[in-house]
């Protein structure tokens, strides 16, 4: 592709096309120039395939990189806390005994944590250890276990009682292919849990890959992913899984909702797409379809989705 | 921001520790992110990372809940950033920002990993290169540019955020596009 031969501002709109953030006139006079260049078209397509590259590689922070800072900044803010006054460093000097006890409960906490939390697929998919659960703790010290966030919360001076509060992190590796429940649970975990948005949407976007034999709390998941997880992208990549996945009604519900609630215009084209290749029939469509459809038609404010709507209605009462 | 965020912000500018150990909690992996598309090294992503949230701890008293507080905070790391040094520069070592563009180009495509990117196509490997080729862009370039494809904002809220134009953003993302795509194009056409 030469670009060369486009206008120079084409690649800066045609990024902004692609996000869904051109203004309507720019849009329609955008339209009109792709109808027309085959060259400006094969830019655009160049240019979508790196949008879709780029989704889901920004970098993703490790658990022991996060654990790690955390504890570096909160035993600089301890310290600061030493140094400001009596009554903060009142609050962190231990006496021998305590101390010890604090440790004792520490790894007594990280061993129960372990037993209570550790789940079983993972154990059982951990590559290289094949051991079950209690072997495994047997085999295992609690050093293995990164400690973080140590904070010790009540201490009475006449009391024999103290309370630490750590958070402790082991790192499990699972490895499998996608018609391994462990995996596809673990990747709905991720989506549902994590509060990185860049691992959310690497969990739909892998999800995608297991569509066609989805579980249903799985695709639960995806479906709330689609509709109300806080970032846009990690919303494509739940609504791409599912267009994947056997039609139901409870996925052509979701697309509907996408449709008619997002805020995201890019979303709402996917979400109509995605309806349309669905495969609607007028055995598939319902009256509430029918209204949606109508009512995007009249007055969705991108005019893409009107006309999608409007050709989609049509197809569905002929 | 939720009922529980504002009385948590409350409880921390009263001085608790738990209260801001859960705000930490709460942000970190968003800052972290940041700081990792900003930086091509850990080490400085991490100093990155103490900087902001030790600033957000000096200067929470002042926060009067104007804004959300992650956009306070990513305005915070927005700044840490932009004002950062290396500890490479620090120690005398040239900087990436102290490079040609030619510079630059040669060596985020030339050896990376000890290879060159055209036999990069592990997953884990293609995430190290693409953090290299964006943290090598100028700084208000890899600022726009993650937050626009890692994180998701639209122009208008960079230019928020950044607190400048539309205008000017859309010309960063555009050149650091211009540029990403360049030396990546092998690993999506």
């Amino acid at each position: 592709m030469n670009n060369q031969s486009l206008p120079e501002d084409s690649g800066e709109r045609l990024l902004l096309y692609l996000t869904g953030e051109l203004e309507e006139a720019e849009r329609r006079e955008l339209e009109q120039r792709l109808r027309e260049s085959a060259a400006l078209r094969a830019e655009l397509e160049s240019l979508r395939s790196f949008v879709n590259f780029m989704d889901d590689k920004g970098p993703a922070p490790s658990t022991s990189m996060i654990a790690g800072a955390r504890a570096q900044l909160l035993s600089s803010l301890g310290s600061r806390a030493q140094n400001s006054g009596p009554v903060s460093r009142k609050a962190w000097r231990l006496r021998p005994w305590a101390a010890a006890a604090s440790w004792l409960l520490c790894f007594a906490l990280g061993a129960a944590a372990v037993l209570v939390f550790q789940p079983e697929s993972a154990t059982k998919s951990d590559e290289g250890r094949n051991a079950d659960l209690p072997t495994f703790m047997s085999t295992k010290s609690a050093t293995e276990f990164q400690i973080a966030g140590v904070t010790i919360n009540a201490l009475a001076a006449d009391s024999d009682s103290v309370e630490v509060q750590m958070e402790l992190t082991r790192t499990l590796r699972l490895r499998g292919s996608f018609e391994d429940r462990a995996i596809r649970h673990s990747l709905a975990y991720a989506l549902a849990n994590e509060s990185n948005p860049g691992v959310r949407l690497r969990s739909a976007a892998l999800l995608g890959n297991a569509a066609e034999g989805l579980d249903d709390d799985v695709k639960q998941v995806l479906l709330t992913a689609m509709t109300s997880d806080e970032n846009p992208g990690v919303r494509k990549r739940a609504l791409d899984a599912l267009s994947e996945a056997a039609f139901d009604d409870a996925i052509r519900n979701g697309m509907l909702h996408v449709l008619q609630h997002d805020a995201n215009a890019g979303l709402r084209i996917a979400a109509i797409n995605a309806l349309a290749s669905l495969g609607h029939s007028r055995a598939t469509a319902d009256s509430a379809t029918v209204s949606i459809l109508r009512n995007k038609g009249l007055s969705d404010d991108n005019s893409y989705i009107r006309i999608r709507a409007a050709e989609l209605l049509k197809e569905i009462q002929l | 921001m939720t009922q529980e965020e504002i009385l948590e912000i409350q409880r921390a500018q009263q001085g608790s520790q738990t209260a801001f150990a859960s705000l930490v909690a709460r942000y970190e992996n968003r800052v972290m992110r940041l700081a990792m598309s900003y930086c091509a090294s850990d080490e400085d992503a991490s100093d990155i990372f103490q900087e902001v949230f030790l600033r957000v701890f000096r200067s929470l008293s002042g926060f009067r809940f104007d804004s959300a507080f992650s956009t306070w905070l990513h305005r915070v790391t927005l700044n840490v950033c932009l004002t950062h040094r290396s500890r490479a520069a620090r120690r005398g070592v040239v900087s990436i920002d102290d490079m040609s563009e030619q510079e630059i180009v040669q060596r985020s495509t030339g050896d990376i990993l000890g290879r060159t990117t055209e036999t990069i196509t592990e997953a884990a490997d293609v995430l190290t290169l693409v953090r290299k080729v964006v943290t090598a862009l100028s700084p208000r370039q890899k600022l726009c540019f993650a937050l626009k494809f890692f994180d998701g904002h639209s122009i208008r809220e960079i230019a928020a955020l950044l607190e400048c134009s539309e205008g000017s953003v859309k010309r960063h993302v555009y050149e650091a596009t211009k540029r990403v795509r360049t030396q990546l194009r092998h690993l999506y056409e």
